[in-house]
């Protein structure tokens, strides 16, 4: 606890980034910026409003200025953030300073929490800047000091999670520019993604979702703050690697997703032992989405074949049994398998558990063939794992869409052929097939067709890249 | 380095080794001290020994009066010593500098070098890459020289040059009849690539010091007016250029 305090507040790293970084200009300018927006929000409602009729209407109010200020900060948060990690190891690389600091007797965990920790403490600051504005809706009522804490601690984490972004572009980027563009780029994206989903999750979250039933009931909110610190762990891993290119690190990034892997097939197995899923197939088909979407997202992990500097070190991954990309691929199935043997056990229909079962090996060892020679037919460039997590949400979110909205035979068609989720869910829900200009089509079996046809077809276009004499290339 | 693996004790090679690399950002909007005290915390000086230290610095480099200047107020040559001080803060036995020279006017390297002599008569080993190779001859005592990535040569100047030559170039005036001793020279054994250059004898010799006397005292014989007979001195660029072949990889 002590070394943590240490790496915290005796952090040489970040007490230099605070002397520079609160003598800029821009800073001032931002915090302005930030009360202004802030400010003019909580005048335009109170001033706009008309005068209540009944006092009955004042709590009304307060959650709305309540919810109108959070998602302002929200937004401010997510865009100020990256701003200030999106330069911090690429800045020291462009400035020459980068070797210094590796010569030093600076540990790299001390580096990244100090770059990260500067851009959380200026957010603190403006966060405690706001506080004031926010005291407002106590004059209103309706919203508990607790659900003010709540949205400061999402505020905080959302900070977190998008400053590690930032932060690992840096680290992966030769160049401010490069990183800044990737960092946004990914943001928007991942904006435009969630824009249905948003809403949504929020509505869920206010009326306490839980997943499975009973006394093994998980909150909806705990599930997604386990991912979200995952998902920080990794970023934070990710960029010390980029940094220090240790096998330690990378063996770390593999323990966390065994971790996270194992969470979601403990989680299957609590869902299942409530006893009452069979009747409704659609927390499991959704269980089934998600362990899915962790056994692609944890094949990006080793893509990234950016290669060690140290010769040993690249002889020690080599040789490391975590290393091999095989090895992960038996660590999925055999979660897979395993709840596939646990759903049968517990009386799920076995015909339905062993298609899923074959969909969702299918389908990731599918999308693992087709990312791996992309990455290779592509060039094997860096860049490409950036590529990966861009394309994975795409894949894997906005096939789904439609399902949300209006169940279009040929939409919802059209989705199972990119993504395996309306697949599995159409598994579950007794409509494997639809009728497509007269022919009858089986989803699943056309999602699988698919993945594994541009499998082939990607080895092939790989394979006479290879046949092809140098002199063509 | 220093009795440490640098596989696998790599934050004891970081103790013991200062680099200064050729090219080096300092960071604008901090003051000199600021930036020595960022580097005293990241080398582990402990908290109550750091000022101490920085004054020590500050006056072995002479930037004691800047002490309170912001850095992009500083010269290049200021620069180039914050960073030498910066690398001397924790009291290295291994220091790497690299091109530590480059950019520097006639007064700043002079005074570059001299504190470079006071840090070898300290005892610090230091390892000094240079382009500027005359310069390096006045305080290095051995040299290597790489090409392709492979060390071509190492030792001390005098050493290699004999290997590369074998033998002593030397250097011979006289007054009078530069041709006859050019052609006592030639008949000597031992004597080789024997050429006048600017009224004067040099050539190559591979026989003991006793022939070597020898021969001097045959010439003297001649009564030609031997007035040198002397050991070339052969500078860092000369070995250089003998020991290399100009590959570019």
């Amino acid at each position: 606890m002590r070394r943590l305090l240490d790496l915290l507040l005796d952090n040489p790293i970040l007490l230099k980034e605070l002397r520079i970084g609160l003598r800029e200009r821009k800073i001032f300018l931002i915090q302005s910026l930030y009360l202004v927006v802030l400010g003019s929000a909580t005048a335009l409602f109170l001033f706009s409003a008309s005068a209540p009729t009944d006092l009955l209407e004042l709590p009304d109010r307060g959650r709305l200025l309540h919810g109108i200020l959070f998602w302002s900060q929200l937004a401010m948060v997510v865009l100020i953030t990256p701003s200030l990690t999106c330069g911090q190891i690429s800045g020291e690389r462009e400035n020459h300073s980068l070797d210094l600091l590796r010569a030093s007797r600076l540990r790299t965990v001390e580096i990244v929490l100090g770059k990260l920790g500067y851009a959380l403490a200026y957010v603190g600051l403006l966060l405690a800047s706001s506080l004031p504005m926010v005291a407002v809706v106590f004059l209103l009522g309706g919203v508990a000091p607790g659900e003010v804490a709540a949205s400061y601690g999402v505020l905080a984490l959302a900070a977190t999670l998008v400053g590690l972004l930032g932060l690992f572009f840096s680290a992966r980027e030769q160049k401010t520019g490069h990183a800044t563009n990737q960092a946004y780029g990914i943001l928007i994206l991942a904006f435009i993604l969630s824009l249905g989903a948003l809403p949504a999750l929020a509505e869920m979250l206010s009326r306490g979702q839980t997943l499975g039933t009973g006394r093994y009931a998980i909150p909806l909110w705990l599930y997604l703050l386990a991912h979200a610190g995952g998902l920080a762990a990794f970023l934070f891993l990710k960029v010390q690697n980029h940094l220090r290119r240790r096998v330690t690190h990378e063996l770390w990034l593999g323990r966390l997703f065994m971790v996270v892997w194992l969470i979601n097939c403990g989680l299957l197995g609590l869902v299942m032992s409530t006893g009452n899923s069979w009747t409704d197939p659609e927390p499991v088909a959704a269980t089934w989405c998600a362990v899915l979407t962790v056994a692609l997202a944890s094949l990006g992990c080793f893509l990234d074949p950016r290669p060690f500097a140290a010769p040993r070190e690249e002889a020690l991954r080599r040789a490391g049994l975590a290393f091999r990309p095989w090895f992960w691929h038996g660590v999925l199935l055999t979660g897979l398998a395993l709840m596939a043997g646990a759903q049968g056990a517990l009386g799920a229909p076995l015909g339905k558990v062993l298609s899923t079962l074959g969909l969702c090996a299918g389908v990731s060892l599918g999308f693992a063939v087709v990312t791996r020679n992309l990455h290779i037919l592509l060039g094997g460039r860096p860049r490409f794992a950036t590529l990966y997590y861009a394309l994975l949400p795409a894949v894997l979110i906005l096939p789904t869409l439609p399902l949300a909205s209006e169940e279009s035979a040929r939409t919802f068609w059209l989705g199972t052929q990119v993504s395996p989720l309306p697949a599995v869910w159409s598994l579950w829900n007794d409509m494997p097939a639809v009728l497509l200009g007269g022919w009858t089509v089986d989803l699943p079996a056309a999602c699988l067709l698919s993945w594994l046809g541009l499998a082939a077809l990607l080895g092939a276009l790989r394979a006479l890249r290879r046949t092809r004499p140098a002199g063509e290339a | 380095m220093a009795g440490f693996s640098t596989l696998d004790q790599a934050d004891e090679v970081r103790r013991v080794l200062g680099y200064m690399p050729d090219f080096f950002g300092v960071y604008d909007g901090m003051r000199v001290w600021e930036y020595l005290e960022f580097f005293a915390a990241a080398y582990r000086i402990p908290r109550p020994d750091r000022r101490r230290t920085l004054d020590d610095v500050l006056e072995l480099t002479d930037l004691g009066a800047r002490r309170e200047t912001n850095i992009e107020h500083l010269s290049k040559g200021m620069r180039q010593r914050l960073c030498l001080a910066k690398t001397l803060l924790h009291d290295p036995q291994v220091l790497v500098l690299d091109e530590p020279a480059s950019g520097l006017d006639p007064r700043a390297r002079i005074d570059l070098k001299e504190l470079l002599r006071e840090l070898t008569r300290m005892g610090k080993t230091l390892f000094v890459s240079s382009h500027i190779l005359p310069e390096l001859a006045d305080f290095c005592s051995t040299v290597g020289i790489l090409e392709a990535g492979r060390l071509v040569a190492c030792g001390r100047v005098d050493e290699i040059l004999r290997a590369v030559d074998q033998g002593r170039s030397m250097r011979v005036r006289v007054l009078r009849d530069l041709e006859k001793a050019a052609a006592l020279v030639e008949e000597t054994s031992g004597s080789s690539r024997v050429r006048v250059q600017d009224g004067v004898l040099l050539f190559q010799f591979e026989g003991s010091l006793e022939d070597l006397a020898d021969l001097a005292e045959r010439l003297a014989d001649q009564r030609l007016g031997l007035v040198e007979f002397a050991e070339a001195r052969t500078d860092l660029e000369d070995v250089f250029m003998r020991v290399t072949q100009g590959v570019v990889c």
